[in-house]
């Protein structure tokens, strides 16, 4: 296969894409480090997984709020992209303040349902 | 007796699953596939029990659970209509997503000028399109040196970002003139990926007759394209089968729904008046198929009531076979290209109206003997050939 080895690649893993906003994504990572692939390819990659449309990569523990993305190196060397959960912050700690204070919520009975 | 269920009388339905673990309903007024056939075996998960009975006999088993084995034959009719439904909304395409298949939508045609330095098996693109490497992989392209009518369309096989080149799995019979106008068609493609990241769980609801089995965290064991050439000797489709590892979610009472007449209005398309190519040389034939076979397992975790963590894809291997005629070694030299274990391109496409014309792109096989044979009386010759790329290295386009 022929390829241009100088420009930057995309990888797409499993998901859904609108071509659109794929190939915008795409492009504005190669002008935002034009001339540099590896920083570009980590940019494309970046892009391509914010551009995914998967109906499950929302319910993914690994993209749910309280998660960010962060580089390292990989065993072989690679640089890839992991999301780790940040760090608990006042206002989760408000949160679970107000989770405690709300009254648990009642099972509701089956037999009433069908009364 | 009335209460006897129909063997004929079923239906599948597809959705993909919020995450591991969370039964997705499928819905049949938009989640329904139309299917030759379904196979829905559940299986048993047990233990022999070591313990000596005092007889000959050996202790019950343990019951451990259940699983499932879902399968399906998909005859390949696209989703029709003026333009590519939504993301994820081509209920087969789901199965391929579970697969590790990414699925590229592109909504309008768009139209550009030939740029200089094409050549008979690369085009030479505008400097809009894409600066990223690979991108066009399995986009339709369009061009009068391309052909004519239905064959005027090819499926881009490599893309060179740097320099706007798309690369063809064909060879023109004319270079494409500088300044003259390629389209790139509205269209939905499903390409396959590396399987780096986890790829979507199904739900999924058969009906037999009066009576339907859900199934979740379903995951593809094997997904497989046959593309059969039709005519006098040979009346069969192109289809896409699939089967794989499913957990019982319910089994309850409920009647088969039937396919809406919007979808049955969709003929599939047979594989005839289109095109096949090997190594850009076109060539006749009789069958093209491309298998994936998938090991699908969970990692054991005894803090889950099963022992074990959700259906993961832990490997999978991937095979071409073929069906040609046999031709002249002038015209196209298998054995020498088995020798030199040569990469190439694969080409097949078919199809009828917008939303129903198929293309099937393998961008770089090598081959494994091939044997001659007989076919309805003439010379055959029958092998199988490998994918060379790890990335990228099928797709299968729709367009319109």
């Amino acid at each position: 296969m022929t390829t241009d080895k100088n420009s930057p690649k995309i990888p797409l893993g499993s998901g859904s894409y609108d071509y659109d906003a794929l190939k915008k994504a795409g492009d504005d990572a190669i002008a935002k480090h034009k001339g540099d692939r590896a920083k570009a390819e980590d940019a494309i990659a970046d892009a391509v997984d914010k551009a995914n449309r998967s109906p499950s990569k929302d319910a993914d523990p690994r993209y749910t709020p309280g998660y960010e993305t962060v580089k390292r190196k990989g065993s072989t060397g690679e640089t890839e992209t992991i999301q780790v959960p940040v760090a608990a912050t006042d206002n989760e700690a408000d949160a679970d303040a107000e989770k405690a204070a709300a009254p648990e919520p009642q099972p509701r009975s089956p037999v009433a349902a069908k009364s | 007796m009335a209460w006897n269920h129909r063997s004929r009388v079923v239906a599948v339905a597809i959705a993909v699953q919020a995450g591991a673990g969370q039964f997705q309903q499928p819905n049949p007024a938009t989640d329904l596939i139309a299917v030759a056939s379904a196979t829905n075996t559940h299986d048993a998960i047990t233990a022999a029990d070591p313990t000596a009975t005092g007889t000959v006999y050996e202790s019950n088993r343990v019951f451990f659970g259940k699983t499932a084995t879902i399968g399906g034959t998909i005859p390949l009719r696209g989703p029709g209509g003026a333009q590519p439904p939504a993301l994820g909304a081509w209920a087969p395409g789901r199965i391929l997503a579970a697969g590790g298949w990414a699925e590229v939508r592109k909504a309008a045609a768009t139209n550009g000028a030939v740029g200089a330095g094409s050549t008979t098996t690369a085009i030479q693109l505008a400097n809009t399109e894409s600066a990223v490497d690979g991108f066009l992989i399995g986009a339709p392209i369009q061009h009068a040196s391309v052909g004519a009518g239905f064959q005027q369309t090819s499926i881009v096989m490599a893309y060179s970002g740097g320099t706007t080149t798309a690369f063809i799995p064909e060879t023109l019979g004319a270079v494409p003139a500088n300044g003259t106008n390629y389209t790139i068609p509205a269209y939905l493609s499903y390409i396959q990926g590396t399987l780096s990241g986890a790829p979507v769980y199904l739900s999924m609801s058969i009906w037999r007759d009066k009576k339907r089995y859900d199934y979740r965290d379903l995951q593809p064991s094997s997904i497989a394209f046959n593309v059969p050439v039709a005519n006098e000797a040979n009346t069969s489709f192109p289809d896409m089968t699939f089967q794989g590892k499913a957990l019982i979610q319910a089994i309850v009472d409920d009647a088969s729904p039937a396919l809406s007449s919007a979808v049955l209005g969709i003929p599939v398309p047979p594989a005839r008046g289109g095109k096949f190519y090997l190594d850009r040389v076109k060539l006749g034939h009789q069958q093209l198929g491309f298998t994936t076979n998938y090991t699908v397992a969970g990692a054991s975790n005894q803090n889950q009531a099963s022992g074990q963590d959700n259906y993961d894809i832990l490997s999978a291997n991937r095979q071409v076979t073929m069906d040609i005629n046999q031709m002249a070694v002038a015209d196209f030299d298998f054995h020498g290209r088995e020798d030199a274990q040569t990469k190439m391109p694969v080409l097949s496409t078919w199809g009828m109206g917008a939303g129903n014309k198929f293309g099937l792109v393998l961008p770089s096989v090598c081959l494994d003997p091939f044997s001659p044979g007989d076919r309805n009386g003439y010379v055959s010759i029958t092998g199988n050939a490998y994918v060379t790329e790890v990335d990228k290295a099928a797709a299968l386009t729709i367009w319109w």
